[in-house]
Formats: structure tokens, C-alpha cells, sequence
């Protein structure tokens, strides 16, 4: 029998039916993501390492959303204006020993994935402000374009870092690029001007011996050729918003998918009942796990800032994943 | 092409940089105030509607928007005094706990676009403050709240049904990501719109205007 990391492992990169269906909420150390202060500030709120300012919400669990006046007004003057973390006074040893006390280290049983937030479109609206940055994509695309440069430089310095002191199997790189109803931009837009800094993201990825998966949220079923064409493992988190089962009878010996609950519909309310949650994962399970290259992952959002009221939130959950994970 | 043809494509294509030049000379060549503003209202109908059909997307409602505000600048201080244009006043927020604006700005700018007078309370707006907001500005017409989290769709309830205890016959319109028809429905809202492009016609149709 596989161990969850083997099982995982043959479903989200090398694109093959595992032994039963993987959950990404169960079977993954993840490290990472709001851990990292020089990239969401620090825990309850604060600067981050460009100058931003973010806040602990407790509508979203406690996750850190950015706020405050933004910090570039102009995208022409980025190069005058952004500051970048400096990632070689940050105490990477320290992190590791913190987030392993806190996540878990089984390493020979669990895939180790770092989440790497706030991806290139994600930190110029970060930066701009939503609105200003989706018009700098338009206005000033050359602009754009330099300062996805330099992000990208500073994201593959990052790279090296995680490779060398958390060594995953895995990174995501969270790039929201999408809303319930389609891209943010058009895809002609990401594809001229997002999808080659992605691109080069996950190229050093891969020259670091780890596996590159993206993440957005939202309705992106368009551009999921591009992500195989970036040479993307998985595509992260998957909501039924898009033809999931269509995306896997087409592309699922090229790209995994992770996800598949819906997250903004009844079952991913806070009241959700536990028939409804379990009637979601059989869904899942049944609809999605038959083609293989499939990762099941499911949560709601909880009131509460603390990381308790998020594990209450996917107890039911996984417990529903454990009961249906074997396809039949 | 008249100056006023040409003001309407600086709108719809998003222009900002260009389109104060074109109103001044439609100004100029004789084209009046009001026509000219018409006009770039018509042409941000045009835009609501491609991003409702998925032909454009929100960059280009938002440069389209800026290019509009741009345009009404120079419109101004020749309407001046004038309110004959305006739909009445609509208060805006994202509900209490909610701090996504990103959805709440865009139909802002669109309601704007389309003529109402705009009173934007923010994000995390507690159910009295939409009451409060109602009394301190002149000719509210419209409450329209926002709410994208699955958590805060009960603060969308509560405030559509304290404005509605206040002000029982006050328009509340409602919508987010994870809002239906039906959530409108059972919260006793008396419209929602699916996005921001249809937000305008739909707050429009409520007024009756």
C-alpha cells in the first residue's frame, strides 16, 4: 500500500489514477503562506516586507487581507518607490523550526508543500490598489511588465531560499487572477503580460528540484492550457465554477487538479449542515475521482481569526473525504 | 465624425488622457452640456453590457469609467446648479465584517456612470450607518449593499431588514459573489444584480427611473 505522500504524489504529478482519492486538507504539511511576515505582515497585522499594510480579519478566518493608502500611485515609478524584502535578514531556520512545531514534519508520510502567496498580478494590486492596478495593466502595460520582472527576480530568489531551508516537494505560487464569473483581465492580457513572469516562476521551481503548482481561485477554466503550457503539475483550488470533470477528461494526464468543493455555495457556509457537506465531498469523490490526476480539497470560511476556528470548519470535511476517498 | 461620436468611443474605449480635449471641443463646436453627458452615459450602458456578456472584462469597465469621470470634469462647471440630469442620491457599502471593496468600487462607478449621485460609506458598514446615511444626505433613492464572503451574507440580511424597518419603502438593492436572486428574495431586498455592468439597469428599473 502507498503512503498519502506516494498516493498524492502519483495523482498531482505524474498525472495518474492513485490508489484512492488524495486530500490536499490531510495528506500535506503546508508551510508558508501567512507564516511569512516579509510577505502578509505580521501575525494580527502590520507591514509587510514591501511596505504594505495588512489586517487579520475575522470574517475570513484570520486571514490577512492588504489595506492602508496604497504604496505606488504611478506604476511609472515603480523603480523609485518599491522596496523589496530582504530576504537574507529573515531568520529561515528560525521559520522552519516554528511552522514544523505548528504544521507537522512527517515528511516521509506527508507531501510538503510551501504556499508562496501574493503572486505578481496579486502584489501590484497589493501595491496600486485593485482598481488603479487593473488600469495600469491597460495603460501602462510596458511599466506592468518591468515590475512583474522584478517581482518574478525577487520570487526566484525566494525559491532558492524555501529549496534550501524547507525543502518541499512542492510550490504553489497564489496568483488570484480570477473572479466567480470569469478572468479579472482578459486572457489575451494574461497571456501577454502575466503568463511569461509565471512562466519563468516555475521554470526556477523546477531548476530547484521542486514541483510547480498555480492557484487561483475563480472561474479560469480558459486559460488552463496555459498553465500546461508553463509547465504547471496542478492547478489549485479548483471550484465548480468550471467544468472540473471537463477539465479532467481533456487535460488530466497534463495537469492535476486540486479542489472541487464548492466553497461558495451551501457547503462552504459556516452553517452548513453535515448532510450537506457530505452530500458535497460524495459529489466530489464520485464526479471527480473516477479520472485519476485528481486532489480533493475542501474548507469553508469561519468567523474567528484563530486557526481554530478554520480546522472547525474542515473537520466535517475531511471526515466526509475519508468516508468516500476509494473510488469505485 | 461629430465631436459628440467621438467622445462616446473615447468612453468605451477608455481614453482618460484624451477625452477632456473632446469634450472641451464638442463645448466648443456648439454640442450642449447635457447632450454631451447623455451621450457618455449611453456609451458606459454600452460597456456595462459587453462585460455582462463577457466581451470585455474589468480593466476595461474601469478605464472606461475613468475616461467618463474624466469627460465629466470638464462638464461640470458649465452644468453647474443644474440637477436636472441626476437620478437621485444612492448610498453604497460593503456590509459589516466585509472588507472586500474591489466589487462594491465597480458598481460605484457605474451606478455613477449611469447618473445617480453617489454616497460611498466604504467597507464593513454596520446596518445603521446605511439608516444614518439616509438621513444625512438629500434625495436617497437607492441603498445598494455588497457583500462577497459566505460569513457575511447574514450582515447583508441584517442590513437590508434594518433599512427596511427604518424606511420601509427606501430601494435596497443587494449583490457578491456568492448572492442569488433567491438570497435577495428571502432578505426582502427589492433587487440584485449578477455583476456591475447590469448593476445600472437594475437600479435604474427599481427607482422606475
Amino acid at each position: 500500500m502507498l503512503t498519502p505522500k506516494e498516493n498524492f504524489l502519483l495523482a498531482a504529478v505524474e498525472h495518474k489514477k492513485p490508489e484512492w482519492v488524495p486530500n490536499e486538507m490531510s495528506d500535506v504539511i503546508m508551510y508558508g503562506g501567512a507564516f511569512e511576515s516579509f510577505e502578509n505582515g505580521p501575525a494580527g497585522g502590520g507591514l509587510d516586507g514591501f511596505g504594505v499594510t495588512w489586517h487579520a480579519t475575522e470574517s475570513a478566518g484570520g486571514q490577512p487581507v492588504p489595506g492602508g493608502q496604497p504604496v505606488l500611485d504611478d506604476i511609472e515609478k515603480w523603480e523609485d518607490v518599491v522596496k523589496f524584502p530582504n530576504l537574507d535578514e529573515y531568520d529561515w531556520e528560525g521559520s522552519l523550526a516554528m511552522q514544523s512545531a505548528i504544521m507537522g514534519a512527517d515528511r516521509d508520510q506527508r507531501v510538503v508543500e510551501y504556499g508562496m502567496w501574493n503572486g505578481q498580478f496579486l502584489r501590484l494590486t497589493h501595491l496600486m490598489g485593485f482598481e488603479n492596478a487593473l488600469c495600469a495593466m491597460l495603460e501602462e502595460p510596458e511599466a506592468c511588465d518591468a515590475l512583474f520582472a522584478a517581482i518574478t527576480d525577487y520570487k526566484i530568489k525566494l525559491v532558492e531560499r524555501v529549496a534550501k531551508h524547507f525543502k518541499p516537494d512542492i510550490i504553489t505560487s497564489y496568483d488570484d487572477i480570477a473572479t466567480e464569473r470569469g478572468l479579472f483581465m482578459s486572457p489575451g492580457t494574461y497571456r501577454s503580460l502575466i503568463k511569461p513572469h509565471h512562466k519563468r516562476l516555475n521554470d526556477a521551481i523546477r531548476a530547484n528540484g521542486i514541483v510547480p503548482f498555480i492557484h487561483t481561485c475563480g472561474k479560469c477554466e480558459e486559460i488552463i492550457p496555459d498553465y500546461i503550457e508553463i509547465g504547471t503539475s496542478a492547478w489549485t483550488s479548483a471550484q465548480p465554477m468550471n467544468d472540473i470533470e471537463g477539465i479532467l477528461k481533456k487535460y488530466g494526464s497534463q495537469i492535476a487538479v486540486v479542489g472541487g468543493y464548492d466553497t461558495n455555495g451551501r457547503p462552504g457556509l459556516e452553517d452548513a449542515t453535515n448532510e450537506e457537506i457530505d452530500a458535497d465531498v460524495k459529489r466530489c469523490m464520485e464526479t471527480y475521482g473516477p479520472y485519476g490526476s485528481y486532489v480533493f480539497m475542501g474548507f469553508r470560511l469561519m468567523s474567528g481569526a484563530g486557526p481554530e476556528s478554520f480546522m472547525e470548519g474542515i473537520i466535517p470535511i475531511n471526515a466526509a473525504a475519508e468516508k468516500y476517498k476509494h473510488i469505485k | 465624425m461629430s465631436k459628440i461620436e467621438e467622445v462616446k468611443g473615447l468612453v468605451e474605449t477608455g481614453k482618460s488622457k484624451k477625452i477632456a480635449a473632446a469634450v472641451q471641443e464638442a463645448l466648443d463646436a456648439g454640442d450642449k452640456a447635457q447632450d454631451i453627458l447623455d451621450a457618455m452615459i449611453a456609451s458606459m450602458g454600452v460597456v456595462g453590457d459587453k462585460f455582462s456578456s463577457g466581451e470585455i472584462f474589468v480593466p476595461e469597465m474601469l478605464i472606461a469609467a475613468k475616461a467618463m469621470s474624466k469627460g465629466v470634469e470638464v462638464l461640470k462647471p458649465v452644468m453647474a446648479g443644474d440637477g436636472s440630469s441626476s437620478l437621485g442620491t444612492c448610498i453604497m457599502g460593503t456590509v459589516a465584517g466585509d472588507l472586500h471593496d474591489i466589487g462594491k468600487n465597480l458598481v460605484v462607478m457605474m451606478l455613477e456612470s449611469a447618473g445617480f449621485d453617489m454616497v460611498d460609506l466604504g467597507v464593513d458598514v454596520p446596518a445603521e450607518k446605511f439608516v444614518e446615511a439616509v438621513k444625512e444626505n438629500d434625495n436617497v433613492v437607492l441603498i445598494a449593499c455588497s457583500g462577497l464572503l459566505t460569513t457575511t451574507m447574514p450582515a447583508l440580511k441584517e442590513a437590508v431588514q434594518t433599512i427596511k424597518a427604518a424606511y420601509p419603502d427606501m430601494k435596497v438593492i443587494v449583490g457578491g459573489a456568492p448572492v442569488t436572486q433567491e438570497y435577495a428574495n428571502e432578505i426582502g431586498a427589492d433587487g440584485y444584480a449578477p455583476d456591475a455592468g447590469s448593476s445600472a439597469s437594475k437600479a435604474k428599473e427599481i427607482i422606475g427611473g
